[in-house]
């Protein structure tokens, strides 16, 4: 799983960084076109997909190293799992009205 | 921190973190851990910054303008660097499991290659930045 | 030359303290052992520390030099900076001086079934290898179970009742790539929990220490490739 997000993730930041270097958005309309186009749209409504899924299995496995008693341990794993399912409304709510 | 092995009152063992000398590859390993830490602790304000972006033009131009701040910049440049600690040492934990690098002396090199890139990468970022 | 080694006797010390050792080293004294066999001799009979074949192959006398975990037999004295800080292998217990207790260490060998295990029945002589299937048994089998690896994972250091540690697990590698062992799949299935080998992060200060340049991150590698073919 960790992998598998990694890749997506490595893929995204490849292309935004030639998107970057072929051009920095230089106005709103130019960012929001270009947010709001359908291709780029799902492809980082799937970047934060993959982000949180990576962050879930990254941030585990130090909470499994670290935290040793169980109470604890469950305690930060669902503050954890909180805290992305918020971000990811969060970012659904942000990228899915955009026109 | 005290591993759960040892327990108070039972045998004493040594375990003076600063007195074990670690080799470079685990500089990068505790690097990608602590980076990986940092950029989840930073991405509900990523996801703040691009909600006010794509709010209408004042919002996008008061995203550009938080940068003026010489403070925003010098955090810039650290996420920047967490975010290319990260990316890099995760490309090498990738071929490492395709068995690529996997000798002593190839892992070295590879933690060796990785700390130069994102050393390169932070100077390009700080002077494209200021 | 100077040495400070660590000491700690339970029937006297409250804690542990280092002591400082200025030895004449002869010639002819040319490994760290030869040095603490002379401190022991001539200096302080009370230093306690295990050796036995002073050659690198029993793992009797692992311990941590200078910051970093190695077999004194085998350690030059020329290449060691002084004074030469001798502790014994980080984590594990002290039971007096450089001796720890290994009893966890060798408990979670048991555990992975270190034999093979052939319900075949026995031929006239020996199960047969051809030599590549023998070849896969390099860079496996010749683990001393010295520890040096396993007291020098981080992994370890923070789960080592449940992780397995490098030692232990190359050595699961190896009865794994023996193909005279029918036990595979169980002995895979034993492996596939969230603690006994996934805690691994790849850190490499396994095959940095391995006094027989063994390499245990690779061994778990493959175990994990293996793992991974089993459920497909």
């Amino acid at each position: 799983m960790q992998r598998l997000s990694a890749l997506y993730l490595l893929v995204f930041t490849l292309y935004v960084l030639v998107q970057l270097a072929t051009g920095v958005p230089h106005s709103y309309e130019e960012w929001h076109a270009w947010m709001a186009g359908g291709g780029v749209r799902v492809a980082v409504l799937l970047f934060f997909v993959a982000l949180l899924v990576h962050a879930w299995v990254g941030l585990r496995d130090v909470v499994i190293d670290y935290v040793h008693p169980l109470w604890a341990r469950l305690a930060v794993l669902a503050a954890i799992i909180a805290g992305e399912v918020a971000i990811g409304l969060w970012v659904a709510l942000i990228l899915v009205p955009l026109e | 921190m005290r591993p759960a092995g040892l327990q108070a009152g039972t045998r004493p063992a040594f375990f003076d973190l600063y007195r074990i000398r670690q080799p470079v590859t685990a500089v990068v390993s505790i690097g990608h851990r602590v980076s990986g830490v940092l950029l989840a602790l930073v991405v509900p304000l990523l996801v703040y910054l691009l909600q006010v972006s794509l709010s209408g033009p004042q919002g996008y131009a008061r995203v550009g303008s938080v940068f003026d701040h010489a403070w925003i910049r010098v955090l810039t440049v650290l996420v920047i660097w967490a975010f290319a600690h990260h990316l890099l040492a995760g490309v090498r934990h990738l071929l490492f499991d395709l068995h690529v690098g996997t000798r002593l002396r190839q892992s070295r090199a590879g933690a060796w290659i990785v700390l130069g890139a994102e050393a390169l990468i932070v100077v390009i970022a700080i002077a494209g930045i200021s | 030359m100077r040495f400070s080694i660590y000491r700690f006797d339970p029937a006297r010390d409250a804690k542990p303290y280092m002591q400082d050792y200025d030895i004449a080293v002869q010639p002819s004294d040319k490994m760290l052992l030869d040095a603490l066999v002379r401190i022991k001799e001539d200096a302080d009979d009370s230093l306690g520390f295990r050796r036995s074949c002073r050659e690198g192959v029993c793992g009797s006398d692992a311990m941590n030099i200078n910051g970093r975990n190695g077999l004194a037999c085998v350690t030059k004295l020329s290449e060691l900076r002084e004074p030469v800080a001798i502790r014994p292998l980080p984590t594990f217990p002290v039971i007096r001086d450089l001796i720890v207790d290994m009893s966890l260490f060798f408990r979670q060998y048991d555990s992975i079934r270190p034999y093979l295990i052939n319900e075949d029945p026995p031929p006239a002589r020996e199960r047969l290898q051809t030599p590549e299937e023998r070849d896969r048994l390099n860079g496996l089998y010749e683990c001393i179970l010295c520890a040096c690896c396993t007291s020098f994972c981080p992994t370890y250091w923070w789960n080592p009742e449940k992780f397995l540690g490098p030692a232990v697990l190359l050595q699961a590698c190896r009865f794994l790539e023996d193909s005279r062992d029918r036990a595979g799949p169980e002995r895979l299935e034993a492996l596939d929990d969230v603690y006994k080998l996934y805690r691994c992060r790849t850190i490499m200060n396994c095959t940095t220490v391995c006094p027989k340049q063994l390499n245990p991150a690779l061994a778990i590698s493959k175990i994990r490739h293996k793992i991974i073919k089993q459920s497909c």
